[in-house]
């Protein structure tokens, strides 16, 4: 692998508005259950003070993929750049790597009966573009990087929120800026 | 016996009136119950009588009672035409290819753009063609109508060639797409139906289905097909203006 | 693949321009248009599911007929069938009753394409009918600028990258004006505060440097609060403010005599040195903004409460000012000639008398539907015709809504979806969506225009408004000569270029409404309102004192107004804000957005949750005396202890409507320059128990 392509999401500039998970159904017409990116709600508990903080995750590529470990029919292939490509081709439909997936990202199609999960917009890659929910993205939340060593040492950058699964078992290709929270004047 | 087991033009023609009825009852609408039924009925007869396919008198009863029916008994079933297949509420069995065979489940898919070009191979396209989906079920059941026409014209000159150019297309056409949710849509139908005539359609519909045999084979096109002349019960089809 | 240049004709402050992928005549793709420098390329989650809109199964696709009206029996007519059928009930009503009063429009802004104005001229070339009039979402804040400055009118959004102070009061931006983060987000680059206040800490508050959490209907308490803070550190701009405004000194004088921090304090709940804190920042921040939102409006003293924040922008200066303003919206770009809308009455048409002895149009007030519409006599009301509008689920008092459609003789929905209205109609007219229309779009938050190419043919039989009433015209004109004035020429392009003039062509830089076909324009006007202190009151300048208001029985200062109590009933306040999903009842019932918000939730604080032993995800019943509904609770401390939170909206196969507990109470304005006093919809209050 010559290098890892991945996302970056900013919560603190993220303000959930799915415009991500709605741009890449639209760029793909994919059918209405399968949700390629979805926008979560990051717990509110788990930080100082209540408020509303998100993060957008599609599939992470991550550098030890677990659905490509556990096919049973090669249907996952891991690119030079770091993308982990479904071939629903390929495909057979038994669900394994929804069940191996720590973050849940691939998406079973039960009219399809076969999964589908987002491939970082590989053919707009290969074209130069950016994928569509980056360039979806209204307040800028949502970068494609590399992720490297020097990324990671950026101040700032995470590598997991609470309430996510330890970036240990797959080594996502996923980072975050963390959400920031204001001064809050409360009534409770 | 099944379609094609027997392919005597009589056969043909009988197949052919019931996918005629068939289309006319789905394109006329509930409105025209009155003038759709008892033509239903009697293709439905005929099938009965030369192919005896299993539990059809049934459905054939049911019709015959009700193609007999009072104004006040036909305005329920037009209501129930419209709860299930029109509107405007979302109707219940959405009469469009690409609406069952589309996992998207939207009209205007990529089914009906493919039966548009098999429509515009024999110099036909849908009347209603860019307003309405070209995979609407009548405009599909009369274009399979009209290939079994294209078979029984030219079995009456002993085009041999014809015959097997037109049951080739009619395969290519059943197994690709009218054969492959109408089952569906019949199930749809027979979960839903409130009232006993669209049962026995949906019984009608689904022994349609099973009279087919599961033949998938390529079709293996030539230019067979000059500016027809429509039989005037067709409603769905119309020449093509636009020369290729 | 062929493009199309759409703009979304939705009632959103975006109004996003669109780029539209069709082939073989079918729509395959939608994208932001990169042309549109507001929008720049992006649309919203509701506009990336505008493909599932067209081509949904569920869509309206044939005129058709109820018999009778309530009872699920559907019979499919022909145009021409059911353009007769209206029209001889039209001409009916006319004979019966001397005059076609007894026909009521109800429409508003479910498309606010110019063209679709073509609904309201369909009823002028009818002769004089009976119209809802107003507006239910902003009046409140139109009329308080109206009384101040002479009308609302906002600085350019871009301009936000200019400030160096931002406020957004009751405003919700990640929700219902995304396209403007990246403006704000460059102003915070550069070291810009954001202050939200609010009393729903939403996506949008969540980004605050500072979020308030305000009592409800309070805000203009901290507003005064503020000034009375800035007055007592001399921090006034006087010389812009005496030279601009009249009524100042008077207003000055009443905020020494009646407004102490304290006061403010308390009644809003905010801390003194909090109220301190931001009165300083704002008024020593050059320049600063306040983006006041429509939320913020509607409760009954909403309008008094928008003047004293415009006070607030005048006192410091911070008016006529790039990177300043009091922000609320605009009309500057609408001076289309509504061509489709101007039809004159058929001669010998009889109508309502009005108290000046003009005769025209009988109104009744849009925001209270029902009980005006019941309420007409001589004559009564006994056909409605909707258009662009859903009061079935968007009015108050839905039961009200209900019962006064069940003792209407006749009515006509024009509509893409089932939705209760049609449930409630005789005849459903299938509508076009704006793909299959031309129509030209203006926003009355940023400064450019777009114009709506037909992209595909219309679906199945849905016809525009204006090709509507082309056919009533037609039909009525062969049944009765002479009874409707609607042209019946004209294909829908032709209708779309009758709708520009000189004016709107010079503010937009063209010569020919085709140059828009190449992009969206921007309107050639300042980027600050009232920089050229040309205000539009009857003195020309800004009306602190404001005679008008005083004229119409309001303060004619920005003083305080108290809010609206709350009953010992029903101690609960349901605020019912504007969903993320969904655009009013628009959207929400698409398959996508099924997928991606299921069902409908209130959100509780935890306490008061504890208080009535509901647990995360059980249902809850809210009810008042108007009538209940039943919710999935979501426990979350973005609300306050005595605040419960649910989002108006219209899910697929659902009798979900939060308007079953809301009153038609009045907002304290809207009747200068709308017609009709808004609605304090958040003014609401019930008394909630597991269900």
């Amino acid at each position: 692998m010559s290098k890892q392509l991945g996302f970056l999401h900013n919560s603190e500039k993220c303000v959930g508005c799915r415009g991500c998970e709605m741009a890449c159904k639209n760029e793909y017409q994919i059918d209405p259950i399968p949700q390629w990116r979805k926008v979560f709600q990051l717990r509110e508990d788990d930080f100082s003070l209540p408020s509303r903080m998100f993060i957008s995750m599609a599939c992470n590529h991550c550098a030890h993929p677990e659905c490509l470990r556990v096919c049973p029919v090669e249907a996952y292939t891991k690119r030079d750049d770091g993308i982990v490509v479904h071939d629903p081709e390929r495909c057979i439909g038994c669900r394994l790597c929804t069940m191996a997936c720590p973050y849940d990202r691939p998406q079973f199609n039960p009219a399809k009966k076969k999964v589908e999960k987002c491939n970082l917009c590989y053919q707009r890659i290969d074209q130069g573009e950016k994928p569509a929910c980056v360039a979806a993205c209204i307040p800028g939340a949502l970068a494609l990087v590399e992720i490297t060593t020097s990324l990671d040492q950026k101040t700032g950058v995470l590598k997991t929120l609470p309430g996510l699964p330890s970036p240990q078992i797959t080594t996502p290709s996923l980072r975050f800026v963390g959400p920031k929270q204001g001064k809050q004047i409360r009534r409770d | 016996m099944k379609f094609f087991e027997d392919s005597s033009s009589q056969a043909l023609k009988i197949h052919c009136e019931l996918l005629l009825s068939l289309s006319q009852f789905f394109a006329k609408g509930g409105e025209k119950l009155p003038h759709t039924l008892s033509p239903l009925l009697k293709s439905c007869l005929a099938v009965d009588n030369h192919f005896k396919p299993d539990q059809l008198y049934l459905s054939n009863e049911v019709l015959a009672n009700y193609s007999q029916a009072n104004g006040e008994e036909y305005l329920l079933m037009l209501y129930e035409f419209n709860r299930l297949f029109v509107g405007p509420r979302a109707p219940v069995a959405p009469p469009y290819e690409s609406v069952h065979l589309n996992t998207d489940h939207l009209v205007m898919g990529e089914q009906t753009l493919t039966v548009r070009k098999l429509y515009r191979r024999e110099n036909l396209q849908a009347v209603w063609q860019r307003h309405e989906p070209d995979d609407f079920i009548a405009t599909e059941l009369e274009f399979a109508a009209y290939l079994l026409s294209r078979i029984i014209e030219a079995q009456t000159v002993r085009n041999n060639a014809k015959v097997q150019l037109y049951k080739t297309l009619y395969d290519e056409f059943w197994d690709h797409h009218l054969g492959l949710w109408l089952e569906t849509f019949a199930q749809l139908v027979a979960q839903s139906a409130k009232h006993p005539v669209f049962s026995a359609l949906s019984s009608i519909l689904s022994t349609l289905s099973k009279l087919h045999p599961s033949n998938t084979k390529e079709a293996n096109y030539e230019t067979f097909a000059p500016q027809i002349s429509r039989r005037s019960s067709c409603c769905c089809l119309q020449p093509n203006p636009i020369q290729l | 693949m062929q493009t199309f240049r759409n703009v979304c004709p939705r009632n959103c402050y975006d109004t996003c321009g669109m780029i539209t992928y069709v082939q073989d005549g079918v729509l395959k793709k939608v994208e932001g248009d990169p042309k549109h420098g507001y929008t720049n390329g992006k649309l919203c989650l509701k506009g990336y599911t505008y493909p599932r809109r067209v081509y949904s199964p569920d869509r309206i696709k044939y005129p058709m007929k109820q018999s009778p009206r309530g009872s699920g029996n559907w019979t499919r007519i022909s145009w021409d069938e059911a353009i007769d059928t209206i029209a001889k009930k039209i001409l009916d009503l006319k004979k019966r009753y001397g005059s076609t009063l007894p026909i009521c429009l109800d429409k508003y802004s479910g498309n606010f394409g110019i063209v679709h104005y073509g609904v309201e001229g369909t009823m002028s070339s009818i002769g004089y009918t009976t119209r809802a009039v107003g507006t239910p979402c902003w009046p409140a804040g139109i009329d308080a600028q109206t009384y101040d400055f002479g009308t609302l009118y906002s600085n350019d959004p871009e301009d936000m990258v200019n400030t160096k102070y931002l406020i957004l009061w009751g405003q919700n931006a990640a929700w219902t004006a995304i396209h403007s983060f990246p403006f704000i987000n460059q102003a915070r680059e550069r070291g810009t505060k954001l202050v939200v206040i609010d009393p729903i800490l939403t996506s949008t508050a969540s980004k605050a440097d500072l979020y308030i959490q305000i009592n409800p209907s309070t805000d203009g308490a901290l507003a005064l609060g503020m000034a009375r803070y800035i007055l007592d550190n001399n921090w006034v701009d006087w010389e812009y403010a005496r030279a601009n405004s009249l009524g100042f000194d008077e207003w000055v004088n009443y905020l020494k005599a009646e407004i102490t921090l304290e006061w403010a304090s308390e009644k809003t709940g905010v801390p003194k040195d909090i109220i301190m804190e931001i009165a300083r920042e704002y008024a020593t921040t050059k320049p600063a903004s306040m983006w006041v939102g429509y939320g913020m409006q509607r409760h009954t003293n909403g309008g008094q409460n928008v003047r004293i924040i415009d006070a607030l922008g005048v006192m410091t200066g911070n008016v006529g000012k790039s990177g300043g303003g009091v922000n609320y919206g605009h009309l500057e770009t609408w001076g289309f000639n509504y061509n489709a809308m101007v039809n004159s009455a058929p001669q010998g048409s009889k109508g309502f008398v009005g108290p000046d002895g003009k005769v025209g149009d009988r109104s009744i007030n849009i925001n209270n539907f029902a009980k005006d519409v019941s309420a007409q006599s001589d004559p009564p009301v006994k056909m409605l015709w909707l258009a662009c509008r859903n009061p079935g689920s968007q009015d108050p008092d839905t039961h009200a809504i209900e019962k006064m459609f069940a003792s209407m003789e006749f009515v006509v929905t024009v509509d893409s979806f089932f939705n209760k209205t049609v449930e409630m109609s005789d005849i459903v007219l299938p509508a076009t969506t704006h793909f299959e229309d031309w129509d030209v779009m203006a926003s009355y938050w940023h400064y450019w225009v777009g114009i709506n190419q037909r992209a595909i043919d219309p679906l199945f039989e849905s016809k525009s408004d204006v090709e509507i009433a082309i056919e009533l015209s037609q039909k009525m004109n062969a049944l009765q000569p002479g009874s409707c004035t609607f042209p019946t020429s004209g294909t829908p392009e032709e209708w779309l270029a009758k709708e520009f003039n000189p004016g709107i062509q010079q503010m937009l830089g063209i010569n020919n409404y085709k140059e828009l076909l190449n992009g969206p324009r921007k309107a050639k006007i300042p980027a600050a309102a009232w920089s050229d202190g040309k205000f539009r009151t009857p003195s020309k300048k800004i009306e602190i004192h404001s005679d008008l208001a005083q004229k119409n029985g309001l303060p004619a200062l920005p003083i305080w107004v108290e809010e609206m109590k709350t009953p010992e009933k029903y101690p609960i306040r349901f605020m019912t804000p504007h969903p993320q999903h969904a655009l009013h009842s628009q959207f929400q019932n698409l398959d996508w957005m099924m997928t991606a918000n299921p069902e409908p939730k209130v959100e509780i604080h935890p306490v008061l949750a504890a208080k009535y032993g509901i647990a995360e995800g059980a249902m809850v019943k809210i009810y008042n005396d108007l009538g209940s509904i039943t919710v999935k609770a979501h426990l979350t401390r973005t609300t306050s202890p005595n605040v419960i939170v649910s989002y108006e909206s219209w899910y697929k196969n659902s009798n979900f409507n939060v308007n079953y507990t809301l009153k038609a109470t009045p907002s304290d304005m809207g009747k200068q320059a709308t017609g009709n006093d808004g609605l304090a919809f958040h003014d609401n209050f019930v008394m909630i128990e597991r269900a």
